[in-house]
């Protein structure tokens, strides 16, 4: 996105509530995930809350994989980052990824790909407890791809997610 | 070996770069799986499935602290609920150690599997208490804060050992990647130095070209100076006949520029219009077959043409050079006009000189008649007047004229001699004759010259046993005579000795004849038997006489098959040592009756001359001598003559109007008119064809005029019957 639609982008999303639920707010379940979009002046965040049918009624995508902590292929079903960007609109910046234990690492938006990373809610289809890296776990198909294969990757894989902060470009 | 070397030089440098070609490659891709593979290893170590595995390691330990942490103050009222996280943040893990291939070396140490069961136990046992309700949470919280607590070693010593584990296996893959960098390292080593070794081969071939470059630019240079300065034409015609070189001879023999030349056909230009045919016949023949015997032929002479279309004669050389396919005709071409031009000049000198011998040998035929034939006259005339009866005065007189005339004679007589010598006239027959006897009557008709010079004349005579050789006596007298008289002749006040002696018991005789006279010259010693040298030399000229002398007696000497040598010092006399084979004879003169008759017995003879003044003369002559003469003034009249009366011997003359002698002889012997009868030409020719003409219609001798006396009275004494023989006197000599 050019720089003057990230700026009208910002200035549109300064005018909605601070804390949107993406679906019924109301509901028992918990939340699994909070996503915070920062304005360009990092004052007025937009923050999204995912309940696991939220994160469901996104697109599915679902691969089979060998990872470096598990011992054989592992089944993972869940979201695509990509999806997950699309669906809020964010294009462009980076994703501060962070765990239940404080765990923080950046992901740049443009790393958010069809075919690459999910955040997977279902491991051998079964969902995650989070003595077993859930409930959510940002998985890459490690196999189709070499690139996945690198220690950068791997410390991207953040298991126990709970929460994406989206930073725009130019902070 | 050359030859092995040139034949294998085209493919010497294939063979090389294909090596080369080879090595390079196979380099290159071991180079470059060398690399991928030094990539993967560096991208393994970047990727390095190791996901911090310290940081995981240490992080364990952490989120058992916190743990621990959180139970403290759990203990002390705290909520529950950090206790519940942290214990499944620390539960996740440790079953992450447990199950990640990441800390397959901490499981495969003892003390990493010890450590990290008791913990799995001691969390495996503490779940059912965490997921159970708060009350039974908060009271085994304590038990859980002492198990933590004594657990904390096993961590601690866990992390210690998955430490140790990643690190040898750190080692060992760095180990893993050093040694492919080595190696890569070694076949970037043996790359290099392909490359260089090739760049140098390059190099040294990129010399080597140059060199032969600036050789063969050189070769061409001296080629083309060769071709240049030569004083030869040289032309170079491809194979279809095109001329295309033509150097600066070329120009100036055919008179054609280099510009003119270049390009157009050969036999257009140069080739005579007559040798056309055959030079297109010999280069089809070429072209069509390879067959170069029609063009290499050597040095031949042909003819050419220049532009101005004269024809000259050249000597061409024709040489085939071939290239690869190509071949180029080579031909050196020289101008020999000149050569030919001297040719025939020297043909017609030499023509000219045999011309002039010719002329010579005519001259000398002519002379013989014509100069001999009035002699006879003079001579014949004087012995007559001699014989009337005159005053001392005119004795005197007749004397001197008898004198110069004898000398005349014999000065023509020298010269004719040597022409007859010359012409190979063949000699009298050898007969047995005394040698002694022959000598001292040599020496005594000399003794009076002698005297009148002061000389003495002595002769020594040392022949065994007998005097009687086989030999040929008129020419022996006649060469000894000569060379007895030259002695006389350069000799005052002193001594001439004649000395004869045989060889041992051989046939050779050898004649000494030493005189204490002027002597020669060194240098003219070898020149005095030459022929005509003494007509202009000192020695001859200084005395009187034609100097034909020692040439004559030298071929005397030669035809008589003996040697004749000279020794002489100026001033102090000469020797001339004569050998002649005049083999014993002893015997066979004993058969031999010797004539008691003398030249008185009178002989009926028939003379036939035309010439009335020697006809009168011969007559008066013979009538002399006592002999009984008929003349005849012409063949025909000498066959009328035959027919009328009966003759002892027929002198006739050759020579004549209408019926000559020859004739005459033929007719007189084809009517038998004088069986029995020796018949002699008397002839002025002395020519040796003529005498061979003479003596082949069947004359018995051929005498020559003039004729003396004497010479008259042998010839009557040989050709007449048995009885007859000559009177062996010694013949005197007409000179003194």
């Amino acid at each position: 996105m050019k720089p003057w639609k990230s700026v009208l982008a910002a200035a549109l999303f300064a005018l909605l509530p601070v804390i949107s639920g993406a679906t019924d707010p109301g509901s028992d379940a918990p939340i699994l995930l909070e996503v915070e979009v920062q304005s360009i002046a990092g004052q007025q965040a937009e923050v999204t809350l995912f309940r696991l049918a939220d994160l469901k009624a996104l697109p599915v995508v679902r691969f089979e994989t060998n990872t470096i902590w598990t011992q054989g292929v592992q089944r993972f079903t869940g979201v695509s980052l990509a999806a997950l960007t699309r669906h809020l609109g964010i294009t462009d910046g980076t994703l501060v990824l962070q765990a239940v234990n404080d765990y923080i690492v950046k992901f740049p938006v443009s790393g958010a790909v069809e075919g690459g990373p999910i955040i997977a809610y279902e491991h051998n289809d079964a969902p995650m407890s989070r003595r077993n890296k859930g409930p959510l776990w940002i998985v890459f198909p490690y196999d189709s791809d070499r690139d996945y294969q690198t220690a950068e990757i791997f410390a991207m894989s953040v298991w126990q997610l709970i929460r994406i902060t989206v930073e725009p470009v130019n902070q | 070996m050359l030859q092995v070397r040139d034949k294998l030089a085209p493919f010497a440098p294939k063979l090389g770069v294909v090596a080369a070609v080879i090595v390079v490659v196979t380099l290159l891709v071991l180079t470059v799986s060398l690399a991928r593979d030094v990539l993967c290893q560096i991208r393994d170590l970047s990727a390095a499935n190791s996901d911090n595995a310290q940081w995981n390691l240490s992080q364990s330990e952490v989120e058992h602290l916190r743990l621990q942490s959180a139970v403290s103050q759990a203990l002390q009222g705290g909520s529950l609920e950090p206790v519940r996280l942290h214990f499944d943040i620390f539960y996740n893990w440790v079953f992450t150690l447990h199950d990640s291939s990441l800390f397959s070396g901490l499981r495969e140490s003892n003390h990493g599997v010890d450590g990290l069961g008791k913990i799995q136990d001691l969390l495996i046992t503490f779940v059912p208490i965490v997921d159970g309700p708060d009350e039974q949470l908060r009271g085994h919280l304590s038990e859980l804060e002492a198990d933590l607590a004594v657990n904390g070693h096993e961590v601690r010593a866990m992390t210690l050992a998955g430490l140790v584990a990643n690190a040898l296996g750190a080692d060992s893959k760095r180990e893993a990647v050093a040694a492919t960098l080595r190696r890569l390292g070694w076949v970037v080593v043996a790359l290099f130095s392909a490359l260089a070794l090739t760049a140098w081969k390059i190099g040294r071939l990129y010399r080597h070209g140059r060199v032969l470059t600036a050789a063969s630019n050189a070769a061409a240079a001296r080629m083309q100076a060769m071709v240049t300065s030569s004083l030869d034409a040289i032309l170079m015609v491809d194979v279809k006949g095109r001329i295309i070189a033509f150097n600066g001879a070329a120009e100036s023999i055919f008179g054609f520029s280099r510009d003119e030349a270049i390009g157009k056909k050969l036999v257009d230009l140069i080739v005579p219009d007559h040798l056309r045919s055959g030079y297109l016949d010999a280069m089809t023949r070429y072209r069509s077959t390879g067959d170069t015997k029609g063009v290499e032929r050597g040095r031949v002479r042909l003819e050419a043409k220049r532009k101005s279309g004269e024809i000259f004669p050249v000597e061409l050389s024709i040489t085939l050079s071939r290239s690869g396919k190509d071949a180029i005709f080579v031909s050196y071409l020289r101008d020999i006009s000149d050569r030919i031009a001297a040719e025939t000049e020297l043909t017609r000198a030499r023509d000219d000189a045999l011309a002039g011998e010719h002329a010579k040998a005519n001259l000398l035929t002519v002379m013989s008649h014509e100069m001999r034939t009035p002699l006879s006259g003079v001579l014949g005339s004087m012995d007559l007047l001699g014989a009337t009866p005159l005053t001392k005065e005119q004795t005197g007189y007749l004397h001197a004229m008898r004198v110069s005339g004898e000398i005349l004679l014999h000065h023509v007589n020298e010269v004719l001699d040597l022409s007859q010598l010359e012409a190979g006239v063949r000699l009298e027959p050898p007969q047995n004759f005394d040698l002694a006897e022959l000598m001292s009557g040599l020496v005594d008709s000399q003794q009076a010259t002698a005297r009148a010079a002061g000389n003495t004349l002595d002769l020594r005579c040392r022949l065994d046993k007998t005097s009687i050789v086989r030999g040929r006596p008129r020419k022996i007298q006649q060469a000894l005579l000569n060379l007895i008289g030259n002695a006389l002749k350069f000799t005052r006040n002193g001594s001439v000795v004649v000395e004869l002696d045989r060889q041992g018991n051989g046939d050779q005789v050898q004649i000494l004849i030493r005189d204490t006279g002027a002597g020669i010259g060194a240098d003219d010693l070898e020149r005095i038997f030459e022929d005509f040298v003494t007509l202009d030399a000192s020695y001859g000229r200084a005395r009187e006489g034609t100097g034909l002398g020692l040439a004559i007696t030298r071929r005397i000497v030669d035809a008589l098959e003996g040697q004749i040598e000279v020794e002489s010092k100026l001033g102090e006399g000469s020797l001339f040592r004569v050998s002649l084979p005049l083999p014993d004879a002893q015997t066979d003169l004993a058969r031999q009756p010797r004539s008691e008759v003398g030249a008185n017995s009178p002989k009926a003879i028939l003379v036939v001359e035309d010439n009335d003044i020697n006809r009168v003369l011969m007559t008066t002559t013979l009538q002399r001598m006592g002999h009984q003469v008929t003349a005849a003034a012409g063949g025909a009249e000498a066959v009328a003559a035959a027919a009328a009366g009966q003759f002892d011997l027929i002198l006739m003359d050759i020579s004549m109007p209408k019926v000559d002698g020859i004739e005459a002889y033929r007719r007189i012997r084809a009517q038998n008119l004088a069986e029995g009868v020796d018949i002699v030409a008397l002839t002025a020719h002395v020519a040796a064809d003529d005498h061979a003409r003479i003596l082949d219609t069947g004359f018995a001798e051929v005498a020559t005029k003039p004729i003396n006396r004497s010479e008259l009275s042998d010839l009557i004494s040989r050709h007449t019957s048995a009885g007859m023989a000559a009177d062996p006197q010694p013949v005197t000599s007409d000179i003194g």
